[in-house]
């Protein structure tokens, strides 16, 4: 009883705090002149990006957008190098060899031991004491570096890549039931049947056939049409509706599970006050949060001029007339005469007006504040990896090793048999923990000046002096991507996990 | 255990040992070249070895390197903008700081001793690594035809050191610990502080150009004398009052108050307004001294159970009502300690002894904390450029002490409150840990510089330092509540128990029971956490304070005058890292060996 008076007055007291604030920000902000709203996601943010999909914005939006995709590109490339480089150097400690081990200690050391940031900025410098380049220097290249960046020879998809990517999706779903095949054929005979090898295999062979016969996809192109017009023509508030409802399913679907793990034979025994407020909490979050995106998308906002939608619409058709774009985009691709899947680019120097040169459009660029924040956040991920994955290799048990020795396996089945797959169980958890580390910390590259979200975002609160929704969205964003990667971690977590009895 | 098996192992255990093979030729062909694979991966990274150290020994000491840039603006890159003339404030902070870790270290008997054999390798190996390093640089000194008598130096002390190193390392009986480790760690740090007046540094000229001069004798002479003050002090607190256990706790009341005094009093050199001190806080602090005294005595009386819980929430009443008057900020911060103090009281009721140190404890508190209240208040009669009369390191040291000390007790209370059984406080405090979690420093670092304005009534304004403060222990509360979650759940179900049938309350079983255990399972975590929140103090450079690296990286390479150092980035930058490499990694050895000392781990 006690205690729950307790909860309640602690609760009180938290609502008193937020309301009295809440009314101190308000005055703050009618004596400043300032409202906070949402007008400025559809205003012109009115700045140029350096670098991103789209370097001159018409939405404050579409601004952030570019931020998103910026940050998604560096922390996906990131988290894959850092995986190598981490799980190289993390064996390399493990190794007899004493150079070899030592320089694993010393990487891990040195960088574990200096804080993120100034590595971003040493990258940055060290990229800034390189030669410039003018007017003499045009001309095409392999590779250049210089102080606006590093040009790589780049590869593009082209006309036939989507109508290709059928034939890698085949080829994925046939590789699943390949695997599957040589594992029981394995199981069943004992001898070595090269599952993994055999599904790469196959990957690569339809790959490959799709490289000379993917024009034959053509005709899917009135399939994405079909599905594009029926996107279309589904009345906009079912869109909200199906999305309200997923969110009460996914609720319920908790609850039952909740109930389900209670179960024995003998009934479900007592509930706490705390079941029935989980119960309770997870059934009214469901519809509140169900409420509240029929009650969004059903608001009105003002969609500026020039595209399909003009004036004012509600979001639930936004909704829809994303999902119509997403298969019109294909409807597209599979136009056409379908060239080859892939375009490849040497990079160059053009002369852009009197005496400027700058490198070619066409050239795949890795910018200085990229380089800074990418190279910055991999090597640092990396040292922590490098410890995740060598302390999961020594908490696998020494009597594996000696057991898998004493039936006769080799060191190079062993390990890729017993220890790594065991080691593999141990060290993902951590390892997830790095990579949301790695997805956090590419937020440094604001000091760098590389256009991510929260650069973008400051910026764009500079602008406008809508600061409160813009730090609202930062954490809307950051909190997905937490979430999004922890979903992934601990979906594998479970499947990987022992099965105890 | 039968017997059998533990006379089999003793008569094993008395077997003489096999000879270890020695020589420098069998080392090398176990260590580099026990097979074909091994051979060619040493010779491979043996030669990318070679070109890194090549490549970075030729960087260090290349022509036109502008080290100059670091050691003209020593002085800037440790305390900012803080006066010349007052830098014997710094000084005296640094020795007080000084002869109290000495204290400690005596008091706890930190000291292990180390065999011949484990000093020799060390020696050995930075001998060995520095002639390494010394013979490059001679060679690049030689091709580019410059005078190598630095590097030959180098060489020819590296050689002595790897020579003694060896030699300890021979004879019977040298595995034996018997040195020191304290002294082996003077002996080390005596070696930089002769050095300082040895060397030459490299040092700007006015109108361009730079020479090698020796060290300021105003560096020079203060590290010496604070060398030997070290020295002396741990000489003196070992012979008085070393491993005695009832000073354990005035150390740590005394380190406690030290910081406040310090950067308060001696760094900020407030003027204290008298005539406000003697008309407003002292009778305002002695009157909350002695009526709460007597209080506290009353209601730390164990028959007396709900009597505190009452006072308590009646002062907090109060408290709540003070800010509804316009009243002098210390009254209400005396309120909120007093409501406290009274609800906690059950918790620590007793015997007589026990309710007069109870009263005792909050007269001392009452004393300190209108004290520090009054110097807050009082006007600092140290001026500098940036506003704040922290700077550069000396900024980045107060800025992770005080936020870890203030992230400490929101970060128990967290995992109290995520631990517990009571559902609307798991819920807080789980929401609470994984937003702050979940979304990066820089955005709260940003919400409090760009956001906070927003929600602070009209005419409070806060500090950027403070601001800084309150994001990051905001922010390392959250991740230390996890790592304390680890250590409450680590907890036998015994424990708690025990503690039940004993008839504590569930709020004594957790301040006496279940949190110290928790708390000493993961001292290597709460270290950690330490070392993270060091490291990320420099984010405040982001939000434009003047702390370490950004002078290193904005200030310095905007230098024109009285040197010009425009655009000399990679020298102070590089600088920057080694000084907190140095910090960071000597932390985490300590902890290691604190771990070590402590047994965790080994259970």
């Amino acid at each position: 009883m006690l205690k729950w008076v307790a909860q309640l007055a602690f609760l009180a007291f938290l609502i008193a705090v937020v309301v009295i604030v809440g009314r101190v920000v308000a005055s703050n902000l009618s004596n400043r002149g300032i409202n906070f709203g949402w007008q400025w996601l559809s205003d012109p943010p009115g700045f140029s990006i350096r670098e991103g999909i789209d370097t001159t914005p018409d939405s404050g939006a579409r601004a952030l957008l570019v931020g998103i995709v910026n940050m998604l590109r560096v922390t996906v490339a990131g988290i894959i190098f850092a995986t190598i480089i981490g799980t190289v150097i993390g064996i390399a400690r493990l190794s007899n060899n004493w150079i070899v081990n030592k320089i694993g200690t010393a990487y891990i050391e040195t960088i574990r031991n200096i804080p993120l940031l100034v590595q971003i900025f040493f990258w940055q410098a060290l990229m800034l004491s390189l030669k410039t380049f003018g007017e003499e220097d045009v001309g095409s290249y392999f590779t250049h570096s210089s102080v606006k960046g590093i040009a790589l020879p780049g590869i593009f998809p082209s006309d036939g890549f989507w109508q290709w990517m059928v034939f890698v999706v085949i080829g994925l779903v046939a590789a699943r039931y390949v695997f599957r095949w040589r594992s029981r054929l394995m199981e069943e005979t004992g001898n070595e049947s090269y599952a993994l090898t055999s599904a790469i295999g196959t990957v690569l062979v339809f790959a490959a056939l799709g490289w000379f016969l993917h024009p034959l996809f053509g005709w899917m192109s009135a399939i994405w049409g079909a599905l594009e017009g029926l996107a279309r023509g589904i009345p906009a508030p079912l869109y909200s509706w199906a999305i309200a409802l997923a969110i009460v399913a996914g609720a319920a679907w908790w609850i039952r599970g909740f109930f389900e793990a209670r179960k024995t034979p003998a009934g479900y025994g007592k509930f706490t006050d705390d079941d029935i407020f989980r119960v309770a909490f997870a059934a009214l979050s469901g519809l509140v949060i169900a409420g509240f995106v029929i009650w969004l998308s059903s608001r009105v906002v003002q969609v500026p001029s020039g595209g399909s939608l003009e004036g004012d619409v509600t979001i639930a058709e936004l909704i829809r007339l994303g999902a119509g774009n997403f298969w019109n985009f294909f409807e597209n691709k599979f136009h056409g005469s379908a060239g080859s899947p892939f375009a490849f680019e040497l990079p160059s120097i053009e002369l852009r007006g009197a005496g400027f040169a700058q490198y070619g459009s066409e050239s795949i660029v890795i910018t200085v504040p990229f380089f800074a924040v990418f190279v910055g956040v991999t090597v640092y991920t990396a040292a922590f990896i490098a410890e995740v994955v060598r302390a999961g290799i020594l908490a696998v048990p020494r009597g594996q090793t000696e057991a898998a020795s004493a039936i006769g396996l080799k060191r190079s089945q062993y390990l890729r048999l017993i220890i790594l797959p065991q080691a593999f169980r141990i060290i993902l958890p951590p390892m997830g923990n790095q990579y949301l580390n790695l997805a956090k910390n590419t937020s440094l590259g604001t000091a760098v000046a590389y256009a991510e979200v929260v650069a973008v975002g400051f910026t764009l609160s500079n602008q406008t002096g809508q600061s409160l929704p813009i730090v609202l969205t930062w954490m809307v964003f950051y909190l997905t991507v937490s979430l999004s990667i922890s979903a992934v971690v601990n979906y594998y977590n479970r499947k990987l996990a022992l099965v105890e009895r | 255990m039968s017997d059998d098996t533990f006379v089999v192992h003793t008569e094993e255990a008395e077997l003489p040992p096999e000879p270890p093979p020695h020589g420098p030729m069998v080392w090398a062909r176990t260590n580099l070249f026990s097979s074909v694979t091994n051979t060619i991966l040493s010779v491979v990274f043996g030669g990318i070895t070679l070109l890194f150290f090549w490549n970075m020994v030729g960087f260090i000491i290349g022509e036109d390197r502008r080290w100059d840039a670091v050691t003209a603006n020593m002085r800037l890159l440790m305390v900012q903008a803080y006066p010349q003339e007052q830098s014997v404030r710094i000084w005296l902070s640094l020795a007080i700081i000084l002869v109290l870790a000495m204290a400690t270290l005596a008091v706890w008997g930190a000291g292990t001793r180390l065999s011949r054999y484990a000093v020799g390798t060390t020696l050995m190996t930075a001998g060995a690594f520095l002639s390494f390093l010394s013979l490059i640089a001679t060679l690049h000194l030689v091709l580019d035809s410059r005078t190598a008598v630095w590097g030959l130096g180098g060489l020819v002390v590296g050689l002595v050191l790897a020579g003694v190193g060896y030699q300890m390392r021979q004879g019977e009986e040298s595995k034996v610990p018997q040195i020191p480790s304290l002294m082996v760690t003077a002996v080390a740090l005596a070696v930089p502080i002769a050095a300082f007046w040895v060397i030459q540094v490299p040092t700007p000229i006015l109108g361009g150009g730079q020479e090698l001069a020796p060290v300021a004798l105003s560096t020079k002479l203060p590290l010496t004398i604070l060398y030997l003050i070290a020295v002396v002090s741990y000489l003196v607190a070992d012979r008085t009052i070393g491993e005695q256990e009832r000073f354990r706790g005035p150390l740590v009341a005394l380190w406690v108050l030290s910081f406040p005094v310090i950067v308060m009093v001696i760094l900020r050199d407030p003027i204290i307004p008298y005539d406000l001190v003697t008309s407003t806080y002292l009778p305002i602090g002695a009157a909350f001294a002695i009526v709460g005294a007597v209080v506290m005595w009353f209601v730390a009386d164990p028959t007396k159970k709900e009597a505190g819980l009452g006072v308590g929430a009646l002062i907090f009443v109060l408290f709540l009502l003070s800010w509804a008057i316009s009243v002098v900020m210390v009254v209400r911060i005396l309120l909120l300690m007093g409501a406290l103090f009274a609800l906690s009281a059950p918790t620590f009721a007793g015997e007589q002894r026990a309710r007069l140190r109870y009263a005792g404890v909050w007269f001392v508190s009452v004393v300190l904390v209108t004290y520090f209240v009054v110097l807050v208040v009082a006007e600092s009669s140290i001026r500098s450029e940036s506003g704040s009369f922290l700077g550069g390191l000396m900024l980045t040291f107060p800025l992770a002490i005080a936020g870890m000390a203030l992230s400490f007790p929101l970060g128990v209370l967290l995992a109290l409150g995520r631990t517990s059984t009571m559902p609307i406080f798991r819920l807080l405090s789980t929401a609470y840990i994984e937003v702050v979690r979940g979304v990066p420093l820089i955005t709260w670092l940003l919400v409090a510089f760009v956001l906070l304005p927003f929600f602070l009534p009209p005419g409070v304004g806060i500090q950027g330092v403070v601001r800084a403060i309150f994001a990051v222990a905001f922010f390392s509360a959250a991740y230390l509540a996890e790592n304390i979650r680890g250590g409450l759940q680590s907890i036998g179900k015994g424990q708690y128990e025990a503690a039940k049938a004993l008839g504590m309350t569930t709020v004594q079983m957790t301040v006496f029971i279940t949190l110290p255990q928790a708390l000493r399972a993961v001292i290597p975590a709460l270290v950690g956490q330490v070392i993270a929140l060091f490291k990320d103090t420099s984010l405040v450079t982001i939000v434009g304070l003047f702390d370490f690296l950004h002078i290193a990286r904005a200030v310095i390479p905007n230098q024109s005058q009285p040197f010009n150092f425009i655009g000399v980035l990679r020298e102070p930058l590089l600088f920057a890292a080694l000084v907190y490499w140095i910090i960071t990694f000597s932390m985490s050895r300590a902890s290691l060996r604190l771990e070590r000392k402590l047994g965790l781990g080994e259970r």
